[in-house]
C-alpha cells in the first residue's frame, strides 16, 4: 500500500517536472523568436543612436623653445605661425598652432580657457598673450553669437571664453586652429613658462 | 518489489528533468539580453599647452680700464 502511494506521488512528481521543462522550453523558443525573426515572418530591428561629444587637440602642443628679449628693445614679440621672434632670439620650426576636432558625433558649442593669462604668465610691464581661431575647414565653427570673432586676436583668459556656437561635427567640417600672440616683456618672469589650454565642448 | 524499482526509477527522472529545467532556467536568465541605455556624452574637454623658456636679457661685459 505504501508502495502504491509512493508510485503515486513519484508519478506526480515526474508529471510536475516535466510540465515545469516544456515551460521553459516553451520560454526559449519565445525569446529565440524575438530576437532570431523567422524567415516567414516580419521583424523589427530597432536601436538608438546616442549622441556624444567628444573633442580632441589633433596639434596639442606649441613650443617656443628657449630664447631671450634683444639687448635694447622693452620687449619680444613672438607670433606663433611665424618660426623666429621679433626683437628677440626663439625660434621654432614645429608646431605653430593648436588644432581642435570635434570627434564627436553632435554639434558643439565650444569655450576655450587657460590656466594662467598673460600677466600670470609672462608678468612684467605690459605683457600680451593672446589667441585667435580660424577656420582649417570651411565653416566649422560658426561663431554667429560668440563673444569672440574668428581670425580676431583676443587676451586669452582664465575664465571660460566661447569661440563657436556650435562648432560642427563630421569630416571635413570639424577642424579649426589656434594660433597665438606673445608679447615677452625684457623685466618678465625667467625661466620655463607653461600655459594649459583647455577647450570644452558642450551639446 | 517491482514497484519500488519503478518508483526508484521515477524518482531518479524526476530529479534529472528538475536538475535539467534548473539549468535551462538559469542558461535563460543569462542569455537574456540585457538592454543597456547609455547616457549622452553631453560635454567634453581636451588639454593642449604652450611653452617657452624665458632667458635673462644678456649684458654685455664691459671692457676693463
Amino acid at each position: 500500500m505504501k508502495a502504491n502511494v509512493l508510485l503515486v506521488v513519484a508519478v506526480i512528481a515526474v508529471l510536475i517536472a516535466l510540465v515545469n521543462f516544456s515551460l521553459t522550453l516553451t520560454k526559449i523558443r519565445d525569446v529565440n523568436a524575438i530576437f532570431t525573426g523567422l524567415a516567414t515572418d516580419t521583424g523589427l530591428v530597432n536601436l538608438t543612436i546616442s549622441s556624444e561629444a567628444n573633442v580632441n587637440f589633433s596639434t596639442d602642443t606649441i613650443n617656443f623653445g628657449s630664447g631671450r628679449v634683444d639687448m635694447g628693445f622693452q620687449n619680444a614679440t613672438l607670433y606663433s605661425w611665424n618660426t623666429t621672434s621679433e626683437q628677440g632670439n626663439w625660434s621654432w620650426g614645429s608646431a605653430k598652432y593648436l588644432r581642435l576636432d570635434n570627434i564627436g558625433n553632435v554639434n558643439l558649442t565650444l569655450n576655450l580657457s587657460s590656466d594662467v593669462n598673460a600677466a600670470s604668465y609672462l608678468s612684467g610691464t605690459n605683457p600680451v598673450y593672446q589667441w585667435n581661431m580660424t577656420n582649417v575647414d570651411t565653416g566649422a565653427c560658426v561663431n554667429t553669437t560668440s563673444t569672440t570673432a574668428l581670425r580676431a586676436f583676443s587676451d586669452v583668459t582664465t575664465t571660460q571664453t566661447k569661440f563657436c556656437e556650435p562648432l560642427q561635427f563630421g569630416v571635413g567640417v570639424n577642424t579649426v586652429q589656434i594660433d597665438f600672440f606673445l608679447r615677452v616683456p625684457e623685466n618678465s618672469i625667467k625661466g620655463e613658462r607653461t600655459s594649459t589650454i583647455t577647450a570644452t565642448g558642450t551639446a | 518489489m517491482v514497484s519500488e524499482k519503478i518508483v526508484a526509477v521515477l524518482l531518479i527522472v524526476t530529479i534529472v528533468v528538475s536538475v535539467l529545467s534548473i539549468v535551462l532556467t538559469l542558461t535563460l536568465s543569462v542569455k537574456t539580453p540585457v538592454r543597456v541605455i547609455g547616457q549622452p556624452k553631453t560635454e567634453d574637454s581636451s588639454g593642449a599647452k604652450v611653452s617657452l623658456v624665458i632667458s635673462p636679457v644678456k649684458v654685455p661685459v664691459q671692457p676693463s680700464g
